[in-house]
């Protein structure tokens, strides 16, 4: 019944992406907008009416952020692949990227929501915006006194594309409406435990901050003068009930008595923290590889321009009467200099 | 006995509400259906290039919510890596285009279309 009901959506909303192809009067364009949303927003119930306790979804101020975010999202990527204006595209981007940092943050992804922002919104569109007005303001031929240029104005076989998204559409969000039973969707005890004794080996890790903020907590309750945290038969400094549920850690004043301190699932370390520990102790290598390609991409864009720049000047000696360079002499004498 | 329960600088992991996944879930494969939608029918070279970033954000937020359904940070690095990609992958393509409209003067990809011969 969802299920049929979200494909009876995903269909709504490929006619609506089709009829927001061409341009069209104001009223029309209003009418598609209150169509398109609503196809979304029927999506949206039909898989959200499908997941577990739906009914504590309707009273979850969270949850009502959600939809608003998706539809904003889904408003701005419509109206970016089919505003016949590039530039106008890529500041409908722009909006996808914001709505879609806010989906971040409301999933606990702090540091991902910020660092979409700055290095999508602040560095990938600003070059983009920069290509394309620099692809733009010399009065592209093609433009013939219109607003925009003929191949933004007309799509290149629409409805076969709209056919194929809507399958791909149907495919993928069939998997929503199969679960298994057996995936704890709702975060089981099984899966907060290991999350748990996940962020406490991370703390264990940690061993400066891990003082300070047990210094601190022991301080509102009267002991000021914690000297050092102890560490255990096994050496560690946090020992972990096997139930996953609390560990503890004892501090150890200068005098040398000892106070145990007992920690429960709110002791972890805050998302920018725990995600540059995972990054260097799970992942190092790719850490690396990241870096390298990086690298590459910029040797790539530099062999690129300097390409570019020998075309540039071959086209001027052209002009002057004078012999071309060879262009792939110049570019190994670049390279070599 | 002292409780840990509020340390300064550290942050209380929740389990997610199914829901809240679920339509993030949706959100992303919505997203990636319109990117794909895009790059298939937009002309312009520079913004099928974009339609790609669009489905890369759809790929990274069905990373997020996978991470926050299990709470695990793995789904978080991996959109760190998709925004290395994209970074190099923007860099590059954008030299691509440009190099492309030098020759021709169009950012129209049909201008090449003698390519497929």
């Amino acid at each position: 019944m969802n299920a049929n009901l979200f494909y009876a959506a995903a269909a709504l909303g490929a006619v609506v992406l089709y009829l927001m192809m061409e341009p069209r009067p104001a009223a029309f364009r209003a009418a598609l907008t209150v169509c398109g949303l609503a196809a979304v927003a029927l999506i949206i119930s039909a898989v959200a009416r499908n997941a577990p306790v739906p009914e504590a979804a309707g009273t979850d101020p969270s949850f009502w952020v959600h939809v608003m975010v998706a539809l904003v999202a889904v408003a701005g990527a419509a109206r970016m692949v089919t505003h016949p204006r590039p530039v106008y595209a890529a500041l409908y981007f722009v909006l996808v990227i914001l709505a879609v940092s806010v989906n971040f943050l409301l999933l606990q992804a702090e540091f991902m929501a910020f660092a979409l922002l700055i290095v999508y919104a602040g560095a990938i569109l600003i070059t983009y915006l920069f290509v394309l007005m620099l692809a733009q303001q010399s009065g592209d031929q093609s433009m013939r006194g219109e607003e925009s240029a003929w191949y933004d104005r007309t799509p290149r076989e629409p409805i076969a594309a709209l056919i194929l998204a809507f399958i791909m559409l149907s495919a993928t969000g069939d998997a929503l409406f199969r679960r298994d039973n057996s995936v704890p969707w709702l975060a089981s005890p099984a899966v907060v435990a290991r999350a748990n004794i996940r962020a406490w080996e991370r703390m264990e890790d940690m061993p400066e901050l891990l003082l300070r903020e047990s210094a601190a907590i022991a301080e509102t309750a009267g002991i000021s003068d914690i000297a050092k945290l102890e560490r255990g038969a096994d050496g560690r400094l946090i020992s972990v009930d096997p139930s996953g549920t609390t560990a503890s850690l004892t501090l150890l004043s200068t005098n040398g008595d000892r106070h145990p301190i007992t920690l429960d699932g709110t002791a972890a370390p805050a998302n920018s923290t725990a995600l540059g520990h995972a990054l260097v102790a799970q992942f190092p290598v790719s850490l690396e590889l990241a870096g390298v390609i990086l690298l590459m991409a910029l040797f790539g864009a530099v062999v690129l321009a300097r390409r570019q720049m020998a075309m540039a000047e071959d086209e001027r000696r052209a002009a002057a009467g004078l012999p071309r360079i060879d262009d792939g002499g110049s570019l190994s004498r670049g390279g070599a200099a | 006995m002292i409780s840990l329960a509020s340390m300064g600088s550290v942050a209380p992991l929740t389990p997610a509400m199914p829901a809240n996944i679920q339509v993030t879930l949706a959100l992303a494969i919505i997203l990636f259906a319109i990117g794909l939608v895009g790059f298939l029918t937009r002309r312009n070279m520079i913004l099928m290039f974009l339609s790609t970033e669009l489905m890369f954000q759809a790929a990274a937020l069905a990373f997020v919510a996978f991470g926050r359904m299990w709470m695990d940070l793995s789904g978080q690095l991996m959109v760190i890596f998709i925004l290395t990609v994209a970074a190099a992958e923007a860099a590059l393509a954008l030299g691509l285009v440009v190099l492309l409209y030098r020759r021709k003067e169009t950012l129209s990809s049909e201008a090449w279309a003698e390519l497929k011969e």
